[in-house]
């Protein structure tokens, strides 16, 4: 017994600072998810950016029908799934469908990011614009 | 350099980027960038057992012949992997050199987490959108695990004291 208990003893002597500095990570994890776990879904625009440039504006709040349309991301086409306060890539010619796998998302903290193709769809909140192409032909 | 060590860093290189490429078919589920980490394994040991330039050479090896071997040099993730694999290193590199209360399980889960940071930066910048940096705590949460089981891996290496024992060349006299 005592000598269990000296080496638990000796083990975080040895390790504190590692254990700090997982607790730090868990800390900061925690606090990070709790962050992105506070739903923000109501009056939420959607921008979609390739390459970094704004190609098309959505207000998501206005949308009441759903409907899906095509862009062309920087190798493959990828087909956008829009509904009411929801955006979601429902298809993808990425290799490991990252994008694809988050389906619709609403809540404003969570991007949708297709590295392959270079395209973001990043949500905000309270923007009230209706629905705005800034680049290409897809129709809304 | 003595023509022993020259052989041996050639046989972590290798290692490292077999490990790389084994990874390579390993899917990250649904953590964009989360993987294993086996090839940091090698990275780590070269730091504790050559320093900081062997290793760099390993890692800057690994990193190009894993593109080439993967068919992904020179696209975005190859950038991501190089940065993060350079980012990782260093803060090894420091800890190990300087934060000397941190033992080699606390150096290898910054090191981790360093890489994890690194690939967000570069895909910050060729996306220009830091909405990437809302995978970091997914990544980090996976990086503690690998981080652990990296150091670990090294941990149990470093005490059958191998890679002195082939410096010295008395690996194969005592076997």
């Amino acid at each position: 017994m005592g000598a269990k208990l000296d080496a638990v003893k000796h083990f975080f002597k040895v390790h504190t600072w590692d254990l700090v500095a997982v607790l730090a990570v868990l800390v900061g994890n925690g606090a990070a998810l709790i962050y992105y776990a506070v739903p923000r879904t109501t009056n939420v625009t959607a921008t979609i950016y390739k390459e970094k440039e704004a190609v098309k504006v959505i207000d998501l709040s206005q949308v009441t029908n759903e409907y899906t349309f095509d862009i062309e991301g920087k190798y493959t086409t990828m087909t956008i799934g829009v509904k009411h306060n929801a955006i979601a890539v429902l298809k993808s010619g990425c290799p490991n469908q990252y994008c694809v796998h988050q389906n619709y998302v609403s809540n404003v903290t969570q991007p949708i990011i297709c590295s392959y193709n270079q395209v973001v769809i990043s949500l905000s909140a309270n923007a009230p614009v209706t629905s705005i192409i800034i680049n290409g032909d897809a129709s809304v | 350099m003595s023509v022993r060590k020259m052989t041996l860093l050639s046989m972590m290189l290798a290692l490292a980027v077999a490990l790389g490429w084994v990874e390579s078919l390993i899917p990250s589920f649904w953590i964009p960038g989360a993987k294993p980490g086996f090839a940091n394994m090698v990275i780590l040991l070269c730091l504790l057992e050559f320093g900081f330039l062997d290793a760099l050479l390993i890692n800057l090896g690994r990193v190009l012949l894993v593109g080439a071997v993967t068919g992904t040099i020179f696209q975005m993730g190859f950038y991501m992997s190089a940065a993060g694999a350079a980012l990782s290193m260093i803060v090894m590199w420091v800890c190990i050199r300087f934060l000397k209360k941190l033992t080699i399980y606390g150096d290898s889960l910054l090191g981790a987490l360093a890489h994890d940071f690194g690939q967000l930066l570069v895909g910050w910048g060729i996306l220009g959108n830091a909405g990437v940096f809302y995978y970091f705590p997914y990544m980090a949460l996976v990086s503690l695990a690998t981080g652990f089981f990296v150091a670990f891996v090294v941990d149990r290496l470093e005490r059958t004291g191998i890679i002195k024992k082939a410096l010295k060349g008395a690996a194969s006299t005592s076997s």
